[in-house]
């Protein structure tokens, strides 16, 4: 029994101190190796590997896969031109990754100190770039003016210059992904987009009223153009009947001029008088005597 | 120390079976199985395997060996303009809180309401809009995806930001605002061209812009009143139409009236005048003595007109006395 013990206790050192040798890096990771603190070796593709047991050897793993960081957003001051615009809130992200782990591992080692690193970095060549520029170099509709790609760009090479030597980072890309003004500035561009459409409500209730009246204007002189052209013709036709009418009467004349003068003034006196009619008249009237007239 | 001695000889044989079992346990972990709609990748030492399509399948368990598994058509969406950018389980407000500014050599921190930064752009003719888009992809190459970046989610949500950013910063907000199809369609073909994206190993499936709206009240009243103020054109228009159209049939009615009475009046003047020749005819032939005739026909007239109104003579001689004839002959 106590030699079942023994075995299992060494086999179970054995096994310790085989598990303390061995080490597996992955083929998205680089291994440093390092005996008591220096490195002595850099795996960069992925396998099993055997070293010194702890605490001689001491495996230290870095992933080499590409890494996303978007710092704060900074308020950078735009060229002094025409616009009104002079300064402006950027958004921006970095692609980065390892290149030199040696490097990375001696200075940084780990990640977030290398993202704050990196933004530190950054900071001033975002900065100098961006303030050759004026606004509408981000902000307009006319593509010609557009250069947020090129100073994007510029922003990615001018980095890479200065970063991959100091850290053993590269950065992949460097993009701006979002520009807008300042708090202070947004009230007034709220205030002229409410004077904007404003003024575009008034033009189109105005235009409304305008056309309006028009269309009825038009319809009023149609509707007098109509009417005179009416009464044109009903005098047409009256002034035909009229003419008609006066050469029956003076068919009628000419059977008999003088009975027809003397009928006619006696149609005419009944016409004339209407029952309301008071007659005042002389004794001596010709309308009282024996009719010679 | 028999008893103990008895315990402890016991326990090593337990022991000594639980070590044995232990391996075997170990090595039957490493079975594994894949759904029809994943793809495996398995890791040995640190070195990928071929990748594995459905079924069951058997990797070296851990520390030796992993199993990446990606579901290939799951629809995984990343939100671009939301406040808080919660996706896939990766709870992230990526973007802090504060802006650095710096003025000279100082540095100071500003506090930055970060669901309002998130959600603005400004438009290529200045004005402020507040959008949220979802981008919709899955997974093409689990290769890519799991060894390729670190953090593809927020790749994905940083490229379709700028693409975003560059499509809103060279539009006026008008063609924003309408939403039209063609914004999504161009932003997915963006997505795709994009080199970072064929390395993350995905595909776009869609864009969605899920609220394009105006960024405060006053603003967002001052747009509606514009659509309002379109309608009211568009009524006053109509209703001017239809007054006018009242005005021409009034007219036209009126113009017809008036031709229907000229029409009658004119048929009534010939009616008369043709009466009247009649008339005169009948009572010119009648005449065969003319002056007792025309003596009767003018006291009958007279007669009529006498009894029919009122009538005063008065002696010219005698002014103050009268004579009254009235109405019933008295």
């Amino acid at each position: 029994m106590k030699k079942t013990i023994i075995i299992i206790a060494i086999s179970t050192a054995l096994l310790l101190l085989l598990f303390s040798s061995l080490y597996i890096v992955r083929s998205d990771q680089f291994g440093m190796i390092t005996r008591f603190g220096k490195v002595t070796r850099i795996i960069d593709q992925g396998g099993l590997f055997i070293k010194m047991p702890y605490p001689v050897d001491q495996v230290f793993y870095i992933d080499k896969k590409k890494k996303v960081y978007q710092p704060p957003p900074l308020e950078v001051f735009l060229a002094d031109d025409q616009n009104i615009v002079k300064n402006v809130t950027l958004a921006y992200y970095i692609i980065w990754s390892i290149s030199d782990p040696l490097r990375y591992f001696e200075t940084l080692r780990d990640e977030n100190l290398a993202e704050i690193r990196l933004e530190n970095n950054l900071r001033s060549i975002v900065n100098n770039t961006v303030g050759e520029y004026s606004f509408s170099a981000f902000i307009s509709t006319v593509p010609e003016e557009l250069q947020t790609e090129k100073i994007s760009l510029q922003i990615t090479n001018e980095s890479k210059k200065n970063i991959l030597p100091k850290f053993g980072i590269t950065i992949e890309k460097v993009d701006i992904n979002r520009i807008i003004l300042p708090e202070q500035n947004k009230a007034k561009i709220f205030e002229r987009m409410v004077a904007e459409r404003s003024a575009i409500s008034n033009r189109y209730r105005a235009e409304g009223e305008e056309q309006a009246k028009m269309i009825i204007s038009e319809a009023n002189r149609d509707k007098s153009l109509l009417l005179s052209q009416a009464e044109m013709e009903a005098q047409k036709l009256i002034s035909e009947a009229e003419a008609e009418a006066a050469a029956i009467y003076a068919e009628a004349f000419n059977k008999n001029p003088q009975f027809y003068k003397f009928w006619r003034q006696l149609k005419s006196f009944e016409e004339s008088f209407s029952k309301d009619t008071t007659f005042i008249l002389s004794s001596d009237d010709p309308m009282l005597l024996d009719g010679k007239f | 120390m028999s008893d103990l001695f008895h315990i402890v000889h016991k326990s090593g044989k337990a022991i000594l079976y639980l070590l044995l079992l232990l391996p075997i346990i170990w090595i039957l972990s490493g079975f594994y199985s894949v759904d029809q709609n994943e793809i495996a990748i398995p890791v040995f030492v640190g070195k990928i395997l071929h990748l594995r399509n459905a079924g069951i399948h058997y990797n070296i368990p851990y520390p030796f060996g992993e199993i990446h598994i990606a579901d290939i058509k799951k629809s995984r969406t990343v939100p671009v303009g939301f406040g808080s950018l919660n996706y896939d389980g990766m709870s992230s407000d990526h973007l802090n809180n504060t802006i650095i500014k710096y003025t000279g050599n100082s540095k100071e921190t500003v506090f930055l309401d970060t669901n309002i930064f998130n959600q603005q752009f400004m438009t290529g003719d200045g004005n402020i809009i507040s959008i949220e888009i979802a981008v919709v992809f899955n997974i093409s190459s689990p290769r890519l995806w799991f060894f390729n970046y670190k953090n593809p989610d927020l790749l994905i949500s940083e490229t379709a930001q700028r693409l975003l950013f560059n499509l809103i910063s060279s539009s006026a907000i008008d063609s924003i605002l309408v939403r039209d199809s063609q914004l999504e369609s161009s932003m997915v073909s963006a997505l795709q061209n994009e080199s970072v994206i064929k390395e993350c190993g995905v595909q776009i499936s869609s864009v969605t812009f899920k609220e394009v709206s105006l960024p405060a009240n006053n603003v967002e009243n001052a747009y509606r009143d514009v659509k309002s103020a379109e309608d009211d054109r568009t009524r006053r228009i109509e209703n001017a139409k239809k007054e006018a159209s009242i005005i021409i049939t009034q007219g036209k009615t009126e113009a017809r009236q008036l031709h229907d009475s000229a029409l009658i009046d004119g048929t009534n003047i010939r009616n008369k005048a043709f009466t009247e020749f009649e008339l005169f005819t009948k009572m010119n032939q009648s005449r065969d003595f003319e002056n007792e005739f025309d003596y009767r026909l003018y006291l009958s007239t007279i007669e009529s007109l006498f009894k029919e109104n009122k009538t005063y003579i008065i002696d010219p001689l005698q002014a103050l006395d009268t004579i009254f004839i009235n109405q019933d002959g008295d």
